[in-house]
């Protein structure tokens, strides 16, 4: 009796209210996706973003990790002082553990860089990306060029061997060129620190925030105006993404194995008031134009340069690319290129000359 | 919970540092000096009546100095001439105990032996606090032969690399080939993982 009781007490009891929370995910990876927020890659992109030209500014960015990852850790064992610096390069280079492949990274890092930055301005360019809407990211990325030329500069200041010492005097001599503007970049701007400093100041503080801030508008922009392709989107973004890693991993290979094959070398320490080097390989076409034209050249032919890609928008203003580019802006592009591609192998070559003073 | 904190503070008194001797001061006359040239040194509360040994370490190279005796009060006095291969640079001035320990520091910048910064001060120019507090027994003074550098052993400007002994050692080759082949793997199992599943 008793027990009959019990069982029509289980098969009386009423149903369990049906849970109010969302389901568990199946599995963990779905929640992990849901708690950051990854469903926002899930987006659609044109199919020939795979391809490896489309890639150059993702690469880019690539390079620019691997270089704030290897500035931090150098950075611990950079000492910013005239009278430090040199040696504490020769420290990281010689005692610390994987000191001088950590260095060869970043330099190598920093080439790659320059290199794969160029190479997507001039796709960027050839493909005619940045008619309207794309103006501004047109802007951003020059923007982004310059501050990256910016950041090797200030670098190839801080080893303080005879070539940074040189591109330090360079960097006082062009400030004083551009008057009041140029004053902080002179020793007259403070007595409190010494320029060197403030240049590493530059290199591992306001020069970032300032490459990461146009990074994320850069970003922002291309993500919602989309690339400049005439195909519908059907690819997952996050396929881009493995595919962009899966290449920024060989990348990351590939600088590896010349850092530790190639590593950088050190000048001696750095003589003030002479010049017998020439500059880091991306100067050099600047280097070239003051062969030419004296310290004026190091104001001037940047100026013409960055000058030129700022205006590109403004000069071919169709409103899509059936229209025919002007020709006489697809001549000056390329001579400008060959101009800055030559610039560089005659600096290569050209004899050594003293500028400052010319 | 309070038996984890009650451990960690325990484990925080036993792995402070226990000091065999107590630390000591020295205080330099200048706190930069030119290329070989001279450097009074006073140190105070350092080990009473002991031996030490004093050490100029920069970034790159450590210089032996002298070895000082410290009087009853532990204090020393000492006019030291530092080596012409100890170029400009950061150092510290290091007083190592006999156990090996560091009894006291003082950081100290070598500059280029023209800048006027290179003037090592007389002990009358000493700041007052500088002056040790009890009266020396016997206050040790050392000193060092000095000569001073000429002209040919300025350094000359040149275009030329350095030579740095900064050859990896096997270990360092290991650790570099595991990161590059873990790169490169990855790199190709991601590629690879794209065009599969694209197939």
């Amino acid at each position: 009796m008793a027990d009959h009781a019990r069982v029509q007490h289980e098969t009386e009891a009423p149903p369990r209210p049906a849970p109010t929370l969302t389901p568990e995910p199946e599995h963990r990876d779905v929640g992990v996706k849901e708690r950051f927020a990854w469903g926002a890659l899930d987006y659609r992109v044109a199919p020939v973003a795979n391809r490896l030209p489309y890639m150059l500014g993702g690469l880019t960015f690539v390079g620019i990790i691997t270089l704030i990852v290897t500035g931090v850790l150098l950075d611990q064992f950079y000492n910013p002082t005239p009278v430090g610096a040199h040696d504490s390069v020769v420290y990281i280079m010689s005692r610390l553990p994987m000191g001088n492949w950590l260095r060869g990274l970043h330099y190598w890092g920093a080439t790659i860089v320059l290199v794969s930055v160029v190479l997507h301005l001039v796709y960027v360019f050839w493909r005619r990306s940045y008619l309207r809407p794309r103006e501004v990211t047109w802007w951003a990325g020059v923007a982004l060029f310059l501050t990256i030329f910016a950041l090797a500069f200030t670098g190839s200041v801080l080893r303080a061997d005879q070539e940074g010492s040189e591109a330090l005097a360079h960097a006082v001599a062009g400030a004083q060129l551009v008057g009041a503007l140029g004053t902080p970049l002179t020793p007259a701007f403070t007595r409190s620190a010494p320029l060197l400093a403030r240049l590493h100041n530059a290199h591992v503080s306001l020069l970032p925030i300032v490459l990461l801030a146009l990074v994320g508008l850069h970003f922002w922009l291309v993500r919602y105006l989309g690339i400049h392709a005439h195909e519908p989107t059907t690819v997952p973004f996050t396929n881009h993404l493995q595919r962009l890693t899966g290449f920024g991993l060989l990348l990351f290979a590939l600088l590896g194995t010349l850092a530790a094959v190639v590593p950088p070398g050190i000048g001696f320490p750095g003589i003030e008031g002479v010049e017998v080097t020439k500059p880091f390989w991306p100067f050099l076409w600047i280097y070239a134009v003051e062969n030419t034209l004296g310290i004026w050249g190091m104001i001037l032919a940047p100026m013409v340069l960055f000058g030129f890609l700022f205006v590109v928008p403004l000069l071919d203003r169709a409103r899509d690319d059936s229209r025919r580019r002007p020709r006489w802006l697809v001549g000056l592009a390329t001579l400008l290129l060959g101009l800055y591609v030559g610039g560089i192998v005659y600096g290569v070559f050209a004899p050594q000359m003293q500028h400052i003073g010319m | 919970m309070k038996h984890s904190i009650v451990a960690l503070a325990l484990l925080a008194t036993i792995s402070a540092p226990v000091l065999a001797h107590p630390k000591g001061t020295i205080r330099l006359a200048s706190k930069q000096v030119g290329v070989g040239g001279e450097l009074i040194v006073r140190g105070e509360t350092l080990p009473k009546n002991e031996t030490l040994r004093l050490q100029l370490r920069g970034t790159l190279e450590t210089f032996p100095l002298a070895e000082v005796r410290t009087n009853a009060t532990g204090a020393f006095q000492a006019r030291l001439a530092l080596p012409l291969e100890a170029r400009t640079g950061n150092y510290s001035l290091v007083v190592v105990a006999p156990d090996g320990d560091v009894a006291a520091q003082a950081e100290l910048i070598v500059v280029a032996a023209a800048a006027p910064a290179a003037v090592v001060a007389e002990p009358e120019h000493l700041p007052e606090h500088a002056t040790p507090k009890a009266s020396t027994d016997h206050p040790a003074e050392h000193t060092m032969p000095n000569t001073s550098p000429n002209a040919t052993d300025m350094p000359h400007a040149s275009a030329e690399m350095m030579e740095v002994q900064a050859t990896p050692s096997a270990g360092e080759w290991v650790g570099i080939l595991a990161i590059v082949v873990a790169s490169l793997g990855g790199g190709v199992a991601l590629l690879f993982g794209v065009l599969r599943s694209r197939s």
